[in-house]
């Protein structure tokens, strides 16, 4: 095989693995989180780093989804740190870390955004320069004739505001399983509701979505 | 072509994509990691507010009390509902003395008289209330005969029938729908 080709399928994969649904990382990792928790409930503050540096891009991608404003996550993020170290000896195992981390997470910026419902600024992330290959920004590019990145602003813009026009408990719903692909028995337990509830508020939440985002769908 | 088809559709899942791929650059993660820090070690070192640096020392015994407390409030709430309770099952007639149970001395200036007759089957008279001390209207068969006393009865209601010029108690509670199956015993014999 020619080195071009090589690049060609390495490059591809990446595209992939940046679209694809992120995998269910909550179950797999409930035994090292463990251990690690156990720790620093022993005392080993410096261990808590390590759940930090673990979840922290994770965390703080779930609450500026929920928020669509990087400030705003950035201060939530790291005051769910901080209630998490301060009641780690709370903490049984009675779910795994991960989503007991979650729900101090999303219980505190539910409260922030009732605290703050008139107040609304959105701010925008980077995107990746992976997603402006992908075949859906080609797709809206054709279908808009616009430009690439142009298009990507637009759609960020538009996706935010369609976000935020859900309620906060169908956008958490929508946040944590099309975003961060939650499966809907940790959403479940991150939302303190049945997971039946779970699936009828994304099926809601997904309805009004694309009521929003007509312009640029076609099914 | 299949595949052409399908990865031209697009979703509301695939649009969500896009927040997906929105991460901030590594500059924000040091300034994160520098504001944790800051923010973890003023926490550690500001002091709790007034209400809980004097609730602290207090919180255990609170906490102690809150069963006694409800385990009290349990309590009480029986021995009022006890109270209250009319004990209706545990008098019958045969605890009412027999014989007379009143006499026109007893009646204490609240006779009512009435002249009326009593009708077969045997008419229900009604008790005026249900604390311990009853007034209680007797329509007689004969002319004259009635009365009305006050008297310290069980709180039941009484059934006064005429049987052989006489009037007679009867238990309400060993009543049936098929008629008075009751013993009745006269305590008016004075009539």
């Amino acid at each position: 095989m020619h080195w071009a080709n090589l690049l060609t399928v390495q490059i591809s994969q990446t595209v992939d693995e940046a679209v694809a649904r992120p995998a269910n990382v909550g179950a797999h990792q409930g035994d090292s989180d463990r251990v690690v928790v156990e720790r620093v409930q022993q005392g080993d503050v410096s261990a808590f780093d390590h759940l930090v540096l673990k979840y922290r891009e994770r965390l703080f991608s779930t609450i500026y989804n929920l928020t669509s404003n990087r400030e705003d996550a950035a201060d939530l993020t790291q005051e769910t740190f901080i209630k998490a170290f301060s009641s780690i000896n709370r903490f049984k195992g009675r779910s795994s870390f991960f989503t007991w981390l979650y729900r101090i997470g999303v219980n505190s910026t539910l409260s922030h955004l009732k605290k703050n419902r008139y107040r609304r600024f959105f701010s925008f992330e980077h995107i990746n320069d992976e997603m402006s290959a992908t075949e859906i920004v080609e797709a809206l590019a054709v279908k808009t004739n616009s430009d690439r990145s142009a298009l990507i602003s637009e759609l960020q813009e538009k996706l935010n505001e369609a976000l935020q026009k859900l309620s906060p408990k169908h956008r958490t719903v929508v946040v944590l399983f099309e975003i961060e692909g939650l499966s809907h028995q940790e959403i479940s337990q991150i939302a303190n509701c049945s997971v039946g509830t779970v699936r009828s508020r994304l099926h809601y939440a997904k309805q009004q979505l694309q009521a929003y985002l007509q312009d640029y769908l076609n099914q | 072509m299949r595949k052409r088809i399908k990865t031209s559709t697009i979703s509301v899942e695939r649009l969500l994509q896009f927040k997906r791929a929105e991460k901030p650059p590594t500059a924000f993660w040091e300034e994160f990691e520098r504001e944790l820090h800051q923010k973890t070690l003023q926490a550690l070192v500001q002091p709790d507010p007034w209400y809980l640096r004097w609730a602290k020392p207090i919180m255990p015994a609170v906490y102690a009390l809150i069963p006694i407390s409800v385990m009290a409030t349990i309590a009480l709430s029986v021995m009022y509902v006890q109270d209250r309770q009319v004990p209706v099952a545990q008098f019958a007639v045969e605890d009412l003395p027999i014989g007379p149970a009143v006499s026109k001395d007893q009646a204490q200036g609240t006779a009512m008289v009435r002249n009326a007759t009593l009708p077969a089957p045997p008419k229900q008279l009604s008790v005026s209330s249900v604390e311990a001390v009853f007034v209680v209207d007797i329509i007689g068969d004969r002319a004259g005969a009635s009365e009305s006393f006050s008297r310290v009865m069980a709180p039941q209601t009484f059934n006064v029938s005429a049987r052989d010029n006489s009037i007679y108690v009867v238990d309400p509670l060993v009543n049936s729908s098929s008629g008075f199956r009751a013993r009745t015993t006269p305590v008016f014999d004075y009539f």
